[in-house]
């Protein structure tokens, strides 16, 4: 097929008939500027030839042209295997469409639609948009030559006949590209592209409708389960209660109840009466038992009587000799006492006389001491008077160290000052030779003599020569003044110290290191005398301790008096009197003994006389009490009268006794009034309990039976049945939907594999084709095909390739481009010429480049129609081929 | 006398994974209650004896409770005695309650008690109603017992399995199989097997008289029974009631030539119209033996009330020739080389090969097709 001719009217800025004039076979190229409408007459040729003259899609309403109300008319002639054909159609108003063949009109409107896809291989559809096959990949519009080539189904049917033609039906790449597209939009039904159920889909809504089931199941199951619960709770209920409102067993208990209730009276009356007579009896004992004690008590009372009696004599006779053991022991004791208080008054006696002997033997002592306290006193005193002494020089010597220091240091400066004089003095040299009779200053020198001129020198040779050298006069008043300024400094230290001369300075100061050495031996001295207060405190000390001793000796030793014992008469006295005190105190103790003994016998006399008296008048006292309850007068009448009473009492207890034991031996066992009691309480209890038990039943019943009836009446089991089923069936189907979709899967699985395996082989011719275009723009390259005529990357002679995608956008133009020049080759070759179209492409060429591409296009030209639409008509003149023009 | 004898009527009963043809089973059971009325009235037959299981469930809906007892309500001149089964067990203020609640027409006459029950003159009913589902004990025993006056047939009616017996009977409800002779029965009325069976001569079970599973009774039937007189043998007879008949069969077939043969005894059977048939098909086929056999199963199918084909058993196996009616070469003849191999990989599980076979058959249909298409 080739395109002969175009013109457009009412269609984009073409609003008047405008043509394409000069279209042949080989290159075409249309070269004009910028909106001039080169894309709206590559628009309007595809919705020509592809869309029905009746569309109103989007595409054909952007063809119109503003503001007009013509229609959009094209007409695209076109010539195939010898044929020229013309298609010209009417599109948004006076929508029509003409096919006419070597001038005849062949078919109109709809059917001219078709005619035309039929003479261009492509197939008819009515519902979805026309796949333009071929055309689809070979027609690239502006802005698309850059991508690779994504042939449609149309297309790839196309290109997969073509090489099917080529490398034979073995393959059959065509037949299972179909095949698998068949079973992935069937798997697609079930599955996205992930693997998971299509939402809605026959697998997803089959697994829903079994969760769905599979809940409203077991709600249902849950409640009949619940309804068959309450149905066997009611006939439960029902049982129990028919047994808890059965008039027999009410009547039985009743009855039971009644006797039970009768027995417990009476045996209540009897226990009543046992009871009352038990304690008749019990109070008829105890008046008895208390008549009995009184009686006792009455003859206990009078045999104390008379033997309190007795006792009274007795204690009386006991009571009589007391009084003659006391008056003789009182006796006795008064003797003893006068003994001892003689004895006392002759040791008072002893006691002044040994007194005595003390004193003087204290002062003897005293006197002694007074002897030894005098030699301190004196040797005190004296220490006292040469510690003064010391002082008192001491005092009186004031050179000390720092005034030998100070004449020390002027008699220095002196002698510096001198030296200095010397050193800057003139140096004369005398010599006095033999017989020379040289006196310098008045002193006669021999032989050699050196002098310095301090101050003047008079050297005399013989007596008539006299030579005085003298010093300068500045420097010698400067030295005079310094010398005489040391003289005073002198004098003041002299003068201070009481000195006339250094040399007495030096004498005092040495008579001063004399005194300071005494007074330090007296240090050491006063310390050996042990002083423990000061000096003249110890020396007073000792003058009162003499005068105190002094005084004593006087008060002791008055004038006249008896003198001082000697120490062998004082001890002699003193053992005398010891010997008298020891008599004195044995016969005190014996005497002290004697009046002891006799206190304890007058004591011991006492406590009887006491003894004996309490007694008696104890005894006394309770006979009182005794004879005022029972006179000795009244004794028998009292004790007759008791007895009498006793025996009347024993005779009532004994009835009461007999009644009791008769009543006991009628009354029943005992604890039976309290087992019948239990027994009521328990039977009544039993009936109250039926009775509620019945009505609780009653109430449980009602209830369960209107739950029943509301649970039941809905046909819930036949539900629940239903679903069952149902739920089996979705299990089922969704087991079988699962296993469909796993058969598809390995399905599509395997012709996968096998399609992928051949791939190479499918690619082959598409390879072929493409390698002389490849070698007119990349030589020695490769391009990497993948599935479906996909563009994987270009091998440059390298060891790998590069990704179509990572390659320049210019260089991506260009091989897409090559692509579909090898595939228009290819499909041109097998015989189905479909011209090739582009629509301002290159665009990112550069010049070497797009000279490239102007060799493989125009390789293509040589055997098919290529169109080349553009607005660089500097850049694409190189390119040959016929120059078309819209006119 | 004569009585008709049933069971199982099991009235509710769902057939949902029929589809929409669910109602239309669900009728043939009510038809059939019909039908028993018509029969019981040509045979003048007085009593119809429903031995348990009269609903399919103890709670269904008002409508589908009322149903049955308006089909028995329609024959005024028999009297229908029913026993609950252990599908619609009696349970207080359960279904029977809910029956006589609903109004029970006043011939029909429920069994709640094991009461005896004058049929007429001649005979008495000594009925075992079960209380719940399973009982483990036989309550037909106080059968042995019920008094009766002298010169009356004694007749059994309960529901259950009769111990030591085939184990057909849905519930271990025991009845021992000498009650009849134990309790000076003369016939014993049993219900919960749905095939017709007899036990020994006094002792049937009716079957149900709407088949409604494979693999059991295949038509509907009742039984007419005739007693002389006490101590005299009945004399038991089926008697047609179901519309629909459930056959179950499974056919062999190794060739293509099999084919025709299956295809012929399917279309033999009669009354297609209103069949269900359970049809298992083991064996092996080629791949276009097994299309074709698809397609002449789909056919049958529409002629058929209802046709289960299992075709689990029937392996692929295909020819030369179906691999080339495929292609000849080229992918899809690699893929069926593939697939052809792992269904008969014998180190594959059972399900990848099952699954490889269906890949199989699914491309040779495709491709076949598709070629359809094409031509």
């Amino acid at each position: 097929m080739k395109l002969t001719h175009v013109s457009v009217e009412g269609c984009g800025k073409f609003g008047t008939l405008t043509r394409i004039e000069g279209l042949g076979p080989g290159v075409n190229i249309l070269s004009a500027r910028n909106e001039a409408g080169k894309s709206t007459l590559f628009r309007a040729i595809r919705a020509c030839l592809f869309e029905r003259h009746s569309s109103t899609n989007k595409d054909i309403s952007a063809l119109a042209t503003d503001g007009l109300s013509l229609p959009v008319t094209i007409t695209v002639g076109f010539e195939k295997e010898g044929h020229h054909y013309q298609i010209r159609k009417s599109f948004l108003k006076s929508k029509a469409a003409s096919l006419s063949c070597d001038g005849v009109e062949m078919a109109r409107n709809a059917e001219a639609d078709e005619e035309v896809w039929k003479l261009l291989g492509i197939e008819a559809r009515s519902s979805r948009a026309l796949d333009g096959a071929a055309y689809g990949i070979l027609w690239v519009e502006q802005g698309r030559s850059f991508e690779v080539p994504e042939p449609s189904e149309g297309a790839k049917s196309v290109l997969n006949a073509v090489i099917q033609q080529e490398v034979g039906v073995l393959v059959g790449g065509e037949r299972a590209r179909l095949f698998l597209n068949g079973v992935k939009e069937d798997l697609a039904r079930y599955l996205t592209d992930s693997g998971r159920p299509r939402v809605n889909g026959p697998l997803d809504a089959a697994a829903k409708e079994t969760a769905r089931l599979t809940g409203e199941r077991l709600d249902v199951e849950a409640r009949l389960a619940t309804l068959n619960g309450k149905i066997d709770e009611l006939a439960r209920l029902r049982a129990d209660y028919k047994a808890a409102s059965d008039p027999e067993t009410m009547r039985t208990l009743r009855d039971e109840l009644k006797d039970a209730q009768r027995r417990l009276t009476e045996a209540e009356k009897s226990d009543a009466e046992l009871t009352r007579l038990a304690g008749d009896e019990r109070q008829a004992h105890e008046r008895a038992e208390a008549q009995r004690e009184r009686l006792d008590a009455l003859k206990a009372r009078a045999a104390a009587i008379d033997e309190q009696r007795l006792r009274l004599k007795e204690l009386g006779a006991r009571l009589a000799p007391l009084n003659e053991q006391e008056q003789a022991a009182t006796k006795a004791l008064q003797v003893a006492a006068a003994q001892k208080a003689g004895l006392d008054r002759e040791a008072e006696t002893l006691d002044s006389r040994e007194s005595e002997l003390q004193r003087l033997a204290a002062l003897g002592v005293k006197l002694e001491q007074r002897g030894k306290l005098s030699q301190r006193l004196m040797l005190l005193e004296d220490f006292g008077r040469r510690a003064a002494g010391n002082d008192a020089a001491l005092k009186a010597a004031s050179v000390d160290e720092a005034a030998l220091k100070a004449l020390d240091a002027i008699e220095n400066e002196e002698r510096q000052i001198r030296a200095g004089m010397e050193a800057g003095a003139a140096r004369v040299a005398i010599e006095a030779r033999h017989g020379a009779d040289v006196a310098v200053n008045g002193t006669a020198i021999s032989g050699n003599a050196m002098r310095s001129v301090t101050e003047p020198l008079t050297i005399a040779v013989g007596t008539e020569v006299a030579i005085t050298i003298s010093p300068p006069p500045a420097t010698l008043d400067t030295a005079m003044k310094q010398l005489a300024q040391q003289r005073e400094k002198l004098q003041a230290l002299l003068s201070r110290h009481g000195a006339t001369s250094a040399a007495e300075l030096r004498q005092l100061r040495t008579e001063r290191l004399h005194l300071e050495e005494q007074a330090r031996d007296l240090r050491a001295e006063r310390t050996a005398l042990l002083l423990k207060e000061s000096l003249a405190t110890e020396i007073a000390g000792l003058q009162a301790a003499i005068g105190e001793i002094d005084a004593e000796q006087r008060r002791v030793l008055p004038e006249g008096g008896v003198p001082l014992l000697a120490p062998e008469e004082f001890e002699r006295q003193r053992e005398e009197i010891t010997e008298s005190r020891n008599a004195l105190r044995a016969t005190r103790a014996a005497a002290e003994a004697q009046i002891t003994a006799h206190q304890a016998t007058l004591t011991s006399l006492a406590t009887t006389r006491g003894t004996l008296g309490g007694q008696i008048a104890a005894i006394h006292a309770q006979l009182d009490g005794d004879l005022a309850v029972l006179p000795d007068d009244g004794r028998e009448a009292m004790t007759a009268e008791c007895a009498n009473e006793l025996s009347t009492r024993q005779t009532a207890h004994r009835i009461t006794a007999a009644a009791l034991a008769e009543k006991q031996a009628q009354a029943p066992a005992e604890g039976e009034a309290d087992r019948l009691k239990a027994r009521v309480e328990r039977l009544s209890s039993a009936i109250d309990e039926q009775q509620k038990k019945a009505a609780r039943l009653r109430e449980g019943i009602a209830r369960l039976e209107g739950e029943v009836q509301i649970s039941g009446g809905d046909g819930l089991g036949e539900h629940a049945a239903t679903l069952k089923l149902q739920h089996e069936m979705a299990l089922a189907e969704e087991e079988r939907l699962g296993e469909r979709v796993e058969v598809l899967k390995l399905l599509r699985d395997t012709v996968d594999r096998c399609y992928a395996r051949r791939q190479e082989e499918l690619n082959a011719p598409l390879r072929r084709h493409l390698k002389p275009f490849l070698n007119d723009v990349f030589p020695q390259a490769e391009i990497e095909l993948g599935e479906s005529f996909a563009v994987a990357g270009l091998n440059r002679s390298g060891p790998g390739s590069e990704l179509f995608g990572r390659l320049s956008l210019g260089t991506q133009e260009q091989v897409a481009v090559l692509v579909r020049l090898a595939m228009g080759a290819m499909i041109c070759e097998r015989g189905t010429d479909v011209p090739i179209i582009l629509d301002d492409a290159l665009v990112f060429s550069d010049d070497e480049r797009i000279e490239q591409m102007f060799d493989a296009i125009n390789r293509a030209g040589r055997n098919q129609q290529v169109i080349v639409l553009t607005c660089r008509s500097r850049s694409f003149a190189s390119l040959g081929g016929k120059q078309l023009q819209i006119i | 006398m004569r009585i008709i004898h049933t069971a199982d009527w099991q009235i509710g009963k769902p057939f949902r994974n029929f589809g929409e043809k669910e109602s239309v089973l669900r009728q043939a059971r009510l038809r059939a209650i019909e039908n028993i009325g018509r029969l019981a009235a040509t045979e003048a037959a007085r009593h119809v004896l429903v031995a348990g299981d009269l609903y399919d469930n103890e709670a269904p809906s008002n409508k589908t409770l009322l149903e049955p007892l308006e089909r028995m309500r329609g024959f005024p001149g028999v009297d229908w005695h029913v026993i609950p089964g252990n599908h619609d067990c009696h349970r207080g203020q359960g279904i029977w309650d809910r029956v006589r609640k609903a109004g029970l027409p006043a011939n029909v006459h429920l069994h709640l008690d094991p009461t005896p029950f004058e049929l007429g003159p001649e005979a008495i009913l000594l009925p075992a109603p079960l209380r719940r589902k399973s009982e483990v004990t036989d309550l037909t025993e106080w059968m042995d017992q019920a008094a009766a006056a002298p010169g009356l047939i004694r007749i059994g009616l309960a529901h259950g399995s009769i111990t030591g017996f085939e184990s057909g009977g849905e519930a271990n409800n025991p009845i021992a199989p000498d009650r009849a002779k134990r309790a000076g029965l003369d016939y014993l009325a049993l219900g919960d097997w749905h095939r017709t069976m007899q036990v020994n001569p006094s002792t049937w079970y009716s079957g149900t008289p709407e088949a409604d599973r494979f693999n059991s009774q295949e038509l509907g039937q009742v039984l007419l029974v005739e007693i002389a007189g006490p101590g005299a043998t009945p004399i038991v007879s089926t008697r047609p009631t179901g519309t629909y008949r459930w056959i179950t069969f499974t056919e062999e077939i190794t060739d293509a030539a099999d084919l025709d043969g299956l295809e012929q005894r399917l279309r033999n059977l009669p009354n297609l119209s209103g069949l269900l048939a359970r049809l298992q098909v083991k064996g092996t086929l080629d791949l276009t033996a097994r299309a074709d056999l698809s397609q002449r199963l789909a056919q049958i199918e529409a002629a058929m009330f209802w046709l289960d084909s299992d075709l689990s058993d029937l392996h692929v196996r295909p020819t030369l020739a179906d691999l080339e009616q495929i292609d000849f070469g080229g992918v899809l003849r690699e893929a069926a080389d593939m697939l052809k191999a792992e269904a008969e990989n014998p180190a594959a599980s059972p399900v990848e090969r099952r699954r490889a076979e269906e890949a199989l058959v699914q491309l040779f249909v495709m491709t076949r097709d598709s070629k359809a298409q094409a031509a």
